[in-house]
């Protein structure tokens, strides 16, 4: 099984340490859940690990393989899903599709999914925020990348979609690992194989609800 | 999408030549700061193909040079 093994992971703004001493291993075949309050450095850590932000410090590793930060994006074994919308809002979905996939077979597995026949012919912009959620984690999880960094897959989300992005992200951890940070935690709780808390800088595993609370990620009434 | 409206709105004031000269030059830093500043998230889309930002410049580049070195040859050969 495939390894993304990130060590050493420190990240600052100004005097302000987001990040200290962070590691985290992910394996093919795992969800791993990462939680924070807002400000703790979640989406920083995935966009450490894909490299689109500078780190202090960090040493990333497939398997053996180092990967300097630089290397990340054209090495396309690392994907990243961003908490808002990368696509252009005024070209329809059918459109997009290609531009993604030029082959046809490729493209088959995204008309073909659940739900897609239902708004292909529809505007990006005109997309509800699940079926545009989930369009996009469709074109993130059948490129080639063996790990993913999901950024708030859950956000806004109306429940039936919740219920196919779940589905799907248990299809694709059959082929790739995947960490994801959301708040929606009882989602995240449900599909996840590993869960942290970011708290002061630093990572701590957690089991379930109740060390969330623990940590004070989440109030002891909610 | 920003470089060429730019352009043609240059070439309506100085004339058709500086528009295809602006067109591989300043107006790529038009296009990319107005991609950076209206469109930025797209940038993940190519991140996620395995472009970096760097790749994607030389590519824009390169493609509007050759565009302007036509419409200049065609610019010559029919003027």
């Amino acid at each position: 099984m495939d390894l993304l093994k990130v060590t050493d992971v420190n990240k600052s703004y100004g005097k302000k340490a987001i990040l200290k001493n962070i590691n985290l291993d992910c394996k093919v075949g795992e969800i791993i859940g990462i939680f924070g309050r807002n400000g703790t450095g979640k989406s920083t850590l995935l966009k450490l690990i894909f490299g689109t932000v500078k780190a202090d410090s960090i040493l990333i590793k497939i398997n053996s393989e180092i990967i300097s930060q630089k290397a990340i994006i054209p090495s396309k074994r690392i994907g990243y899903l961003p908490q808002d919308t990368f696509l252009p809002k005024e070209r329809k979905v059918r459109e997009i599709i290609p531009f993604f996939f030029p082959k046809g077979d490729d493209q088959d597995k995204i008309f073909y999914s659940p739900q897609v026949p239902s708004f292909e012919k529809i505007k990006i912009g005109k997309l509800s925020l699940g079926q545009l959620r989930y369009l996009e984690l469709l074109i993130i999880g059948n490129l080639n990348h063996q790990f993913l960094m999901l950024d708030e897959p859950f956000s806004m989300i109306e429940p039936i979609y919740k219920d196919v992005i779940k589905s799907l992200l248990l299809k694709l951890k059959k082929s790739k690992g995947i960490i994801l940070t959301d708040h929606y935690y009882n989602d995240v709780l449900e599909i996840t194989d590993e869960n942290f808390v970011i708290k002061d800088s630093e990572i701590i595993k957690v089991v379930d609800k109740s060390d969330l609370v623990k940590y004070e990620y989440l109030r002891s009434n909610e | 999408m920003f470089n060429v409206p730019f352009c043609l709105i240059f070439g309506l004031i100085s004339g058709i030549l500086w528009s295809v000269v602006i067109f591989s030059s300043f107006g790529i830093l038009i296009g990319y700061l107005g991609f950076q500043t209206f469109k930025k998230n797209e940038y993940y889309a190519y991140y996620n193909l395995g472009f970096t930002k760097t790749d994607l410049l030389k590519k824009v580049w390169l493609l509007n040079m050759s565009i302007s070195i036509l419409l200049f040859l065609i610019y010559i050969i029919f003027r």
